[in-house]
């Protein structure tokens, strides 16, 4: 991979993200590299616990210590290490050149207090503007995600509110400072279609109109479809295939991949059977030796079980970890 | 037919005061609905929150009281049975939910959780029930030896299929499942679709699948109907509505899905509808999608549309659905 830094805006590079439980220690996020660059929405995708947000928390340093901790690799935003910031500087990044948004804003949002007070709180803890320009910009910033009436808005409390406004409102505080890179994590998960409709195209417009990075973070390959640039697929802890969005579904060069694609009930072709995977997703306390994927894998051989596989290029930006794809070992599927 | 419903309607009190209760309005779950579900085939009801499709699956069931209208259980007029007389529905009818970690006693063990229903109708002596539970769980795809487990000690996928094996314990030949995939993973959720299939296929079951998920329900119907605030705004065969949609409502919904298919996503353009889903307490007048509708004209706000055969089998509930199909009435947003 070439890394031009005037156009990367984060680069994740061998991130370890360990987590101790009371069974052991969970390797949410080993050895994961990924990068973002400017003015792209980036998605990261994988069902439940394949290390996802764990990964997103890492770039935030949000982690839950001292259980979870990153224990290696580096991550370079704007080319800073933000691995090496105490936490006082890792303050100032967040929500002011990063900014963070989760599934359920109701328990992102503070309950107890008004919509506006807190855009005005995002405001003015990164930035020296009087409350009442902090005000007045809050309420701009409601009508920039869509929110016309914002000075109603601003005055209510957020159980007030619906689902899909919550959302808006907390893209406003993630926007309050002019963040470069937007992390999304599930964003729409909890929204039903209409309104799920109307906040990808808040995110996409915001993307349009500042220039923001967007690191995705779903379960949902349509959403990826519809929105990002480029795709990091993720399954047990790695990175198992990366590629342009196009290439990822006309050419999915990861068994996984292939077939999470086939397992999706589609509009245009109903009926038919659905694809599945064998088995359940590995524990991440004992994954399995070899190829993480080997259990489940249709195609697996025996070189699978003793061989971690790297990630080979298969195309132009398009990586897969799979030894169907190594030139070392893919005669044996000749 | 199985199941005939003929302009159901459930109106819940909201009410005010401890002692003195008195109704200060009403929410209109399910407002004059109308279908009919077939021996061993599968209606999809869609619809956003709010949009009475649960309630719709609860009155089927009789858990609820409906507030008028009729149902009919095989040719058995069901709407108001007394609670006594429901134990042959209750026989021939099973129900799915959506949590599989809310929906089973956690305490119990899957040999009881599956054999509760048996026991409860008296269906046989120990050993016979034994042998069923065994052989439901072959069906869903568990192992026997699962049958002396506590539910934590299944992932999700699992557990939808030991709910699946309880609501299949007695053969209903109705099933109501209600948003049964959406709490499970991509790959989890196309097992458990499948299951669903084969299970209808070997049976003859009849379902009537509740989802907000317009691609699953394609996959799994073969009658489709969509609900918006409490009435259905369309209904018909599965590939009819979904090749050629007339409501507006059902055209945007169709646009707006995310599909995992690049070129189609960039080539289509959505139709994203403005505003939020009215509350069901006070709906629009006329046409309750009149204020979201992008074709929507002065008369949709003051006319309430007639539920109108479009094609044989397939109707809409929608003053100028012809138009535009035909295309005279554009989209003014």
């Amino acid at each position: 991979m070439t890394l031009d830094s005037d156009k990367v805006l984060l680069e994740v590079r061998n991130l370890k993200t360990y987590i101790e439980t009371s069974s052991g220690l969970v390797k949410a996020v080993d050895d994961v590299s990924f990068d973002v660059r400017k003015g792209e929405i980036v998605g990261l995708v994988g069902e439940s616990g394949c290390g996802k947000t764990m990964a997103a928390l890492s770039v935030m340093r949000l982690l839950p210590e001292p259980y979870g901790k990153i224990v290696g690799g580096s991550i370079y935003f704007d080319g800073q290490d933000l691995t090496k910031l105490s936490e006082g500087e890792m303050r100032a990044i967040r929500g002011s050149k990063i900014s963070i948004i989760f599934q359920d804003p109701l328990t992102a949002l503070n309950p107890i207090m008004k919509i506006g007070e807190q855009i005005v709180e995002a405001i003015v803890s990164h930035q020296q503007v009087d409350k009442n320009e902090a005000r007045q910009r809050a309420i701009n910033l409601l009508h920039s995600v869509g929110i016309p009436d914002g000075k109603v808005i601003a005055n209510q409390y957020p159980f007030r509110i619906s689902g899909g406004m919550r959302q808006r409102v907390m893209i406003a505080i993630a926007l309050a400072c002019d963040p470069t890179l937007l992390i999304a994590d599930e964003p729409t998960t909890n929204l039903d279609v209409s309104i799920q409709a109307q906040i990808l195209e808040v995110i996409s417009d915001i993307r349009r109109k500042r220039g923001i990075s967007v690191l995705l973070i779903t379960h949902n390959l349509g959403l990826v479809a519809w929105l990002c640039d480029r795709v990091f697929v993720m399954y047990a802890g790695k990175i198992v295939e990366q590629a342009p969005t196009e290439a990822l579904f006309t050419n999915p060069s990861h068994p996984y991949t292939e077939l999470l694609l086939k397992s999706v009930p589609k509009l245009d072709s109903p009926k038919d059977k659905l694809a599945t995977i064998e088995g359940e997703v590995p524990n991440l306390i004992m994954v399995p030796k070899g190829c993480r994927f080997h259990l489940r894998c249709p195609y697996a051989r025996e070189c699978c079980r003793a061989v971690e596989p790297d990630l080979v290029k298969v195309g132009i930006d398009h990586y897969a970890r799979c030894l169907m794809q190594d030139s070392r070992y893919n005669v044996e599927w000749k | 037919m199985l199941v005939g419903v003929k302009n159901l309607i459930k109106h819940f009190p909201v009410t005010k005061g401890i002692v003195f209760k008195k109704t200060v309005a009403t929410v209109r779950a399910v407002d004059d609905v109308s279908f009919e579900i077939e021996k061993g085939k599968t209606l999809g009801l869609v619809g956003e929150s709010g949009s009475g499709k649960s309630t719709t699956g609860r009155l089927i069931l009789r858990l609820l009281e409906p507030t008028a209208g009729t149902i009919k259980f095989d040719g058995l007029d069901i709407t108001s049975l007394p609670e006594n007389d429901l134990k042959d529905l209750r026989r021939r009818t099973g129900v799915v939910f959506q949590d599989p970690y809310s929906s089973l006693d956690p305490r119990k063990r899957v040999m009881d959780i599956i054999s509760e229903p048996l026991l409860i109708t008296n269906w046989g002596d120990r050993k016979r029930i034994a042998e069923r539970v065994y052989e439901l769980l072959d069906l869903v795809g568990l192992r026997r030896e699962d049958s002396s487990k506590y539910p934590h000690q299944f992932s999700g996928g699992q557990r939808q299929r030991i709910a699946i094996a309880r609501a299949l314990a007695l053969s209903p030949d109705l099933i109501v499942a209600d948003e049964p995939v959406s709490a499970l993973d991509v790959s989890v959720q196309a097992k458990i679709i499948n299951l669903f299939s084969n299970i209808q296929k070997e049976l003859q079951v009849a379902y009537l699948f509740i989802s907000h998920d317009l691609s699953v329900v394609r996959h799994i119907s073969d009658k489709v109907a969509v609900m918006y605030l409490g009435k259905i705004v369309e209904y018909g065969p599965a590939n009819m509505m979904f090749d050629q949609p007339l409501h507006p409502y059902t055209k945007s919904l169709l646009t707006v899905i995310p599909v995992p298919n690049p070129k189609l996503m960039k080539s289509r353009k959505p139709t994203v509808l403005r505003g939020e889903i009215p509350s069901p307490i006070n709906p629009p007048t006329g046409c309750r999608f009149h204020t979201r509708c992008p074709y929507a004209l002065k008369q949709c706000s003051e006319e309430e549309p007639p539920f109108v055969q479009a094609n044989p089998n397939h109707f809409v509930l929608c003053l100028f659905w012809k138009e535009i199909d035909e295309g005279v009435l554009i989209p003014h947003i």
